[in-house]
């Protein structure tokens, strides 16, 4: 029974070294648009719905956001909140879909890429530029959101293929 | 062809966002104008500049401190100096139509292109410091 619980523990650990990895690295490559980047560390957020169940997706997105933004040194600033308001949007519509029904992983990444955008722009307005024009922004956010989002998905997917692969990695509870 | 059957729901999901994108665009292209602009300069939520685009001006604002550096000139605004941690605002460039804007979250520094009245030839002012 141990050795079960530690082999669970032990899948969702990779899952979030790796989605630090990814964070980490990320905000270390250049911005070409300003605020847009893709989101590699979703990619195994949006695989994890296919490994763990939805209260161990939530702690992945969680502690990855603590934790990266732990690493960054910029826990407490404007960018941590708007890291996790972002991150909490984007799960609440994932898990909300994931709920109704919706299976297919590029259907919950673009959904989450939007939302996590529309997310931090309701929070920037909301506590950080209370005169920010939200509809000047929203146009190349949605379009942004979704095109990453789709990206974002067809990597989870191809990832989440790779694992089921191999019987260890099956969902655990 | 053969993808698209495979992720035709996909591809609806897509299409609902740059519809919704589309459209919002097309409204805001409408709006825009260059009409009586006037550049309103927010730091931490409170107005601390206000004034108009025809005169070039290089300058800073006491209350936000003097390493961040505004400049106008040919009717645009621009944040040109700035120490926040990526500089991002500084990327952003020029702005001069109604509703442009230029953001530092870190700061939280605020410029705005409004409409101003018109015929107003009101002085430049600056609001706080």
């Amino acid at each position: 029974m141990n050795d079960f619980n530690n082999q669970k523990d032990i899948r969702f650990f990779t899952f979030l070294l790796l989605s630090l990895v990814l964070f980490v690295f990320e905000s270390l490559l250049p911005r070409p648009i300003p605020w847009v980047k893709i989101g590699l560390a979703n990619i195994m957020v949006v695989s994890a719905f296919d490994f763990f169940p939805l209260h161990r997706v939530s702690k992945l997105v969680l502690y990855r956001v603590i934790v990266g933004n732990l690493f960054l040194g910029t826990i407490g600033s404007p960018g941590f909140l708007l890291s996790l308001s972002g991150s909490i949007a984007s799960l609440g519509v994932m898990v909300f879909l994931y709920v109704l029904g919706t299976r297919n992983k590029m259907v919950l990444s673009i959904h989450g890429g939007v939302f996590h955008l529309l997310g931090q722009l309701v929070v920037a307005r909301q506590f950080l530029l209370q005169h920010l024009n939200i509809s000047y922004f929203l146009p190349l956010l949605i379009l942004f959101g979704s095109i990453s989002g789709l990206i974002i998905g067809l990597l989870a997917n191809g990832l989440a293929e790779r694992l089921k692969e191999y019987p260890r990695w099956r969902k655990s509870s | 062809m053969k993808w698209l059957r495979r992720n035709g729901l996909v591809f609806l999901h897509l299409v609902f966002y740059w519809i919704i994108a589309g459209v919002l665009f097309y409204f805001l292209w409408q709006q825009r104008t260059t009409e009586n602009p006037v550049v309103v300069i927010y730091y931490q939520n409170q107005p601390v500049y206000r004034g108009r685009l025809e005169e070039d001006r290089v300058f800073t604002i006491s209350k936000i401190g003097e390493d961040v550096v505004f400049e106008i000139r040919d009717g645009k605004v621009r944040i040109r100096e700035n120490h926040c941690p990526r500089r991002i605002c500084m990327r952003m460039g020029w702005i001069h139509r109604i509703h442009d804007q230029i953001i530092c979250v870190p700061r939280r520094i605020l410029v705005v292109i409004e409409k101003g009245k018109k015929n107003s030839n009101g002085p430049v002012r600056v609001l706080t410091g």
